[in-house]
């Protein structure tokens, strides 16, 4: 029974009905592949598969098969998500191989999309049809309600909750090992947004901070915290506004040249409509940290609100003071950039000032 | 035409930047020539996972020996004949008889991995590719990605698009469009993001003609996309990105017109209803030009970075090198540091390009940092067009020969 096992699929006896269609690829093509004979043969049983859209378990196992191959071949998701359907398949199953093969793939753009596809599904499962918003079964993946949670009978939230949370631990884990992983935090968007206003946006504010607590410098956290305080139930309040002022301050005094907290902060300070202006003392206090003050970051926020208030106060001496903020840049704290900078400066010349 | 405002022009080196240029490693055009052809002949087996992306290894290929100025001399004419039958022959096409509206989404250009028969005829202007009739499924569907890089491929060989069927591509593109404005880039792959909306927009543009696009819908995806960092994301809410960033901005370019306006910078005029200027403002692609112009130059570190505090990657060089050209600001870039990074960042046995230091090259990287000093006008190298990612001769082409374009 072991030789049955080293044996390759094609050359099995329940395979020996197919016919086998080679890839024709012409006399002459276009950058050819040099393809082991291993792939070759399983692509060549595949299209058979494919060409009589067969939808047997024994399809299914070479879609698994090929994707273990290939996993960014653009059809062959598409035919294992038929062949689920069509074989009634336990979709938790299918998630434990998914866990496997994003350890294996974690940048692979269809592996997490597939597990999108069949976390969906299992939601439309136990989900009343009527709360469904989307209308086709094939979801763009976007980060738009499917369901509304508050809607839902109690025995769907239990559901829901119990598959949202499984999901943020699984996307946790696998972040573990690659804490930027743009796939990871797409989804995880996705998975907040799809099941509605639940519970778990409590958790995820806390999620951000922890990650941060982790890696200060960590983009994404800082992305997905800005996702959270504006997507979650209640959206950004004014008591959100300052306490994300203050998250972001206490991390640029702990890193002052990380440029994450700076736009952070700049981008809620935005969304809250509050001016920029606002951070003036703060900015102008780094200065006199030793550390701080080599921070690009401290000059370029001061550069910015110099040059608002020259244009409010139409004010020669912020100009003046401005232009020193873009000189600092230019020639001693961000001299790669000095080509911008002094644009920037020569900007300001361009201001209208009363003396 | 891609003569915009914000186009910038081929800059200049200064003289201190080839005195700079002179203290680092050289740039090497033959070795780099030799990879090209190399891969054009054959790729090696760890190609096989981009199998069913054959037609965009392809481009990187010929545009790579294209930029290095020798892809005339590179190829035979039996290679070019034969290389430009074969990529005709991966075009889907409706059947004559009857063609179903159920398949518009499968047309365009795909792979052969599906195993549809290679089209030949001894007369060679009857081969458009593969009708889709009965016996064709979804599994032998195009791919905007392909059906982009198919396009280009065929110009960089000499063809004049003349088999091109453009009317099945645009109700393709069409059935890809999805309601939030986004594309997604084939019937089996419904995963939709700004990659598949710069393929769109490049299909389009080099079929000079929108109208397998709904313009209002995918500028308001794009200006969704803009993060509180002002650059792009692949999807609205997920992080600033250097390849979306070019995606959109390139996008935006090759829109034109009014794309390319800045909502942050824009006023009503006097004559100008609330409801016009509203109007006006929502065909505007940017929120906050300034923003992104800032955050793209903000990337540099050596090299580029392709979000904050990400390591640098040779790639995104050109991503986003290629779109703060488009914004006209390219000469603002650090061109000491930049070709410093590419220059380390070319294999010293194999030639080409790694995304990092001492990483073995690919075509993509390798395509990418030659596309990245052709940017910064190294000598040796052929002006980029960076809206197409083509050298600007190709994009010359395109005006003058192709049938889509010529007068």
């Amino acid at each position: 029974m072991a030789e049955l096992d080293d044996m390759p699929f094609y050359d099995k006896p329940e395979w020996a009905d197919v016919v086998p269609i080679p890839q024709d690829d012409g006399p002459n093509p276009l950058v050819p592949i040099a393809y082991t004979k291993e792939y070759s043969t399983t692509m060549d049983y595949f299209r058979a598969m494919c060409r009589a859209q067969e939808k047997s378990e024994r399809a299914l196992d070479l879609t698994k098969i090929v994707i273990e191959l290939s996993p960014s071949h653009y059809t062959v998701w598409y035919y294992r998500q038929q062949l689920l359907k069509e074989l009634n398949k336990d979709l938790k199953e299918e998630l434990e191989w998914l866990e496997w093969m994003v350890n294996e793939h974690p940048k692979s753009y269809q592996i997490w999309h597939h597990r999108q596809v069949i976390v969906g599904r299992i939601a439309q499962s136990f989900v009343a049809h009527t709360t469904t918003t989307t209308t086709t079964p094939t979801t763009a993946q976007s980060t738009e309600a499917a369901f509304s949670f508050d809607d839902l009978p109690q025995s769907q939230k239990t559901a829901a909750q119990d598959l949202v949370n499984s999901e943020l631990d699984f996307i946790a884990e696998s972040l573990e090992d690659d804490t930027k992983n743009y796939h990871a935090w797409s989804y995880r968007q996705w998975v907040l947004a799809h099941f509605g206003l639940g519970p778990w946006w409590v958790g995820e504010l806390a999620y951000t901070e922890e990650l941060i607590g982790k890696d200060v410098r960590n983009n994404s956290a800082w992305n997905q915290r800005y996702f959270v305080v504006t997507n979650s139930p209640g959206g950004l309040t004014e008591e959100g506004v300052q306490r994300e002022v203050q998250f972001a301050k206490s991390k640029i005094e702990q890193t002052p040249s990380n440029e994450s907290p700076w736009v952070y902060l700049t981008g809620v300070l935005r969304k809250g409509n509050h001016p920029v202006t606002e951070i003036k003392e703060f900015c102008e206090g780094l200065l006199s940290v030793p550390r701080a003050n080599f921070s690009p970051f401290v000059h370029a926020t001061l550069l910015d609100i110099y040059e608002v208030e020259a244009k409010e106060q139409r004010s020669a001496a912020s100009v003046e003071k401005a232009k020193e903020e873009a000189i600092m840049l230019a020639e001693k704290v961000d001299s790669i950039r000095s080509k911008y900078w002094n644009w920037r400066k020569t900007q300001l010349q361009k201001i209208d000032v009363v003396a | 035409m891609l003569a915009e405002p914000n186009m910038a022009a081929q800059p200049a080196t200064t003289t201190q930047d080839t005195q700079a240029n002179a203290n680092q490693p050289a740039f090497q055009r033959e070795k780099h020539i030799q990879y090209f052809k190399r891969n054009l002949q054959m790729l090696p087996e760890p190609y096989t996972s981009q199998d069913t992306f054959r037609m965009t290894l392809g481009l990187f290929s010929l545009g790579g020996l294209e930029l290095l100025g020798v892809l005339e001399e590179s190829i035979s004419e039996a290679n070019r004949a034969a290389w430009v039958e074969w990529i005709y022959s991966q075009q889907r096409i409706p059947s004559k008889d009857s063609p179903s509206e159920d398949d518009d989404a499968l047309y365009g250009f795909g792979g052969p991995f599906s195993g549809l028969a290679f089209q030949e005829n001894t007369n060679v202007q009857q081969n458009l590719g593969c009708e889709c009739d009965s016996h064709t499924t979804p599994f032998d569907t195009a791919h905007i990605t392909m059906t982009y890089t198919a396009l280009l491929s065929l110009i960089m060989l000499g063809d004049d698009l003349s088999r091109v069927a453009k009317e099945p591509i645009l109700r393709s593109l069409k059935k890809l469009q999805q309601p939030n404005g986004c594309f997604i880039p084939c019937i089996t792959d419904y995963e939709p993001d700004m990659r598949f909306v710069y393929c769109a927009s490049a299909v389009s543009y080099i079929l000079n003609d929108w109208s397998g696009v709904n313009k209002p819908a995918l500028l308001n995806f794009i200006r969704e996309s803009q993060t509180y960092e002002h650059g792009f994301a692949q999807s609205p809410r997920h992080e600033a990105h250097g390849g979306t960033t070019y995606c959109a901005i390139a996008s935006l370019g090759l829109m034109g017109g009014e794309a390319f306006a800045d909502q942050k910078t824009m006023v009503k005029k006097e004559d100008e209803t609330e409801s016009a200027y509203e109007e006006r403002r929502a065909r505007a692609g940017f929120v906050d030009l300034e923003g992104t112009r800032r955050w793209c130059l903000q990337r540099q570190t050596t090299g580029f970075q392709g979000r904050t505090n990400k390591p640098t990657d040779t790639c995104y060089s050109f991503w986003i090198g290629g779109a703060i050209a488009a914004m006209g600001s390219f000469d603002l870039v650090n061109f000491e540091c930049n070709r410093g990074f590419l220059m380390e960042t070319q294999h010293k046995t194999f030639g080409g390009f790694g995304k990092w230091v001492d990483t073995y090259p690919d075509v993509l990287h390798s395509y990418m940092g030659i596309a990245s000093l052709a940017l910064m006008g190294e000598p040796g190298i052929r002006p980029l067009e960076p809206l197409l990612n083509i050298s600007k001769r190709m994009e010359e082409r395109l005006y003058n020969e192709t049938v889509f374009w010529k007068k």
